[in-house]
């Protein structure tokens, strides 16, 4: 394989998009070539960092009202920056954000649920935006400290089972979160932490000790602790996740 | 195709999933929260008006080639859209990437985007946020996936020099 032909695989390599036979050869290509390696690596933890910056983009309420009130509404057209418009997303605001959600039968930790586990599943399991050595955990507080504003405790190391593997500043529900990723031993767990007071209604279904909610494969296991609310995330066993969890805690 | 009521729940409830997507591609496209918002709001309600021909395929593709349109239209309108045609030299020299510097914050991040031509920024932001593929892009901008990919290679390379500039942290 030439150098030309391997920087054509790059950016689908970095996304697991290639071929097996593709993925092997230019596997062998860069363990041999340290120009292009080296280029490989600078492109990953380029994308890295985009990714960071533009994953904590999120829509604005406003607009997340307006399409709520549309899609449940259906067909009727916009009154896009309309005093109507305006009414209608007080009222509904009025009659409770989570009632909205609940016209797609979920309750708030049912909605919490299924954010979570998704972010989990888009970027976990993509095997993204480890922005630090799995034995770091300091330095991964350090990044965290740097772009978010609450204090993050360090994490979890792991204790031979379960092992941290990396971390990154993120959003989830329209809020900043730190999130850690472990490996246990069957699969990927994501951890979530947020200032408890900054999930505003959502904040009075956290307990002290860990509870569960399940959403098909996975389970989320949450809990607060000194004013911060944990989230973990996982398609890992019951027993695994406990394990995990009291780890977590002990810290 | 025709949708039952069911599956019009179906599409409401798989159409709100991509919101923040959509609304991210719209704000890459303007560069502008306002109109981005606007933009994203008309993409729904060209979706909606559609929606008895969406094929039940790729549905954030879909939204996001009614966006594009509708940007392209508009852009058009208030000629806003100069097709200065890039230089694809299809060449992907490594020399010139740099490394990501130590101590970027996002203010860093955003200011070295910013600083990229549109169709560059656009490029590199469809890739690494919204994680669409090679072809995926190719038909979104309607270029052939090699364009793509050496746009994205100069991209690269002018993001990782805009990036070095801001080493060291707080700026």
């Amino acid at each position: 394989m030439t150098c030309e032909s391997a920087r054509w695989l790059f950016e689908d390599a970095l996304r697991d998009r290639l071929a097996v036979a593709d993925r092997e050869e230019l596997g062998r290509h860069l363990a041999g070539c340290s120009p292009c390696a080296e280029a490989y690596g600078r492109i990953e933890r380029q994308a890295r960092v985009v990714a960071t910056f533009g994953t904590a983009v999120d829509a604005p309420v406003s607009l997340r009202r307006w399409a709520l009130a549309v899609l449940v509404r259906r067909g009727r057209g916009p009154r896009w920056k309309s005093a109507l418009a305006g009414a209608v997303a007080g009222a509904l605001l009025v009659a409770g954000a989570f009632s909205i959600l609940n016209r797609l039968a979920e309750d708030p930790l049912e909605m919490l649920t299924r954010e979570v586990v998704n972010d989990h599943v888009r970027v976990v399991l993509r095997q993204r935006a480890v922005e630090a050595a799995p034995e770091d955990p300091k330095t991964l507080q350090t990044i965290m400290a740097r772009v978010l504003d609450f204090p993050v405790p360090s994490p979890f190391p792991g204790n031979g089972v379960n092992r941290l593997i990396g971390g990154r500043p993120s959003y989830l529900l329209q809020r900043e979160v730190a999130c850690f990723y472990y490996r246990t031993p069957s699969s990927l767990a994501t951890l979530f932490i947020v200032p408890v007071d900054r999930l505003g209604g959502l904040s009075r279904w956290f307990p002290s000790a860990p509870e569960v909610r399940k959403r098909g494969d996975y389970q989320m296991a949450f809990w607060r602790s000194d004013g911060l609310a944990y989230f973990l995330v996982s398609d890992s066993s019951s027993h695994e996740l406990s394990a995990l969890t009291e780890g977590i805690r002990r810290m | 195709m025709i949708l039952d009521p069911m599956d019009a729940r179906d599409f409401e409830a798989e159409a709100l999933a991509h919101l923040t997507s959509v609304y991210r591609v719209a704000l890459w496209f303007c560069g502008n929260p306002e109109q981005a918002e606007d933009l994203t709001q008309e993409t729904y309600v060209r979706a909606l008006a559609a929606r008895d021909r969406f094929a039940r395929t790729n549905m954030r593709g879909w939204l996001l080639t009614i966006l594009r349109n509708l940007y392209l239209n508009a852009a058009r309108r208030r000629s806003l859209v100069t097709e200065v045609p890039l230089e694809d030299s299809g060449d992907f020299p490594v020399e010139a990437i740099r490394d990501v510097p130590a101590g970027l914050v996002r203010r860093d991040i955003e200011a070295a985007l910013n600083k990229l031509p549109q169709e560059l920024r656009l490029l590199v932001l469809l890739v690494d946020v919204e994680e669409l593929s090679m072809a995926e892009i190719a038909e979104l901008l309607g270029w052939p996936v090699g364009t793509v990919k050496s746009r994205l290679w100069r991209a690269r390379t002018m993001l990782s020099q805009l990036l070095s500039d801001y080493s060291g942290g707080m700026t």
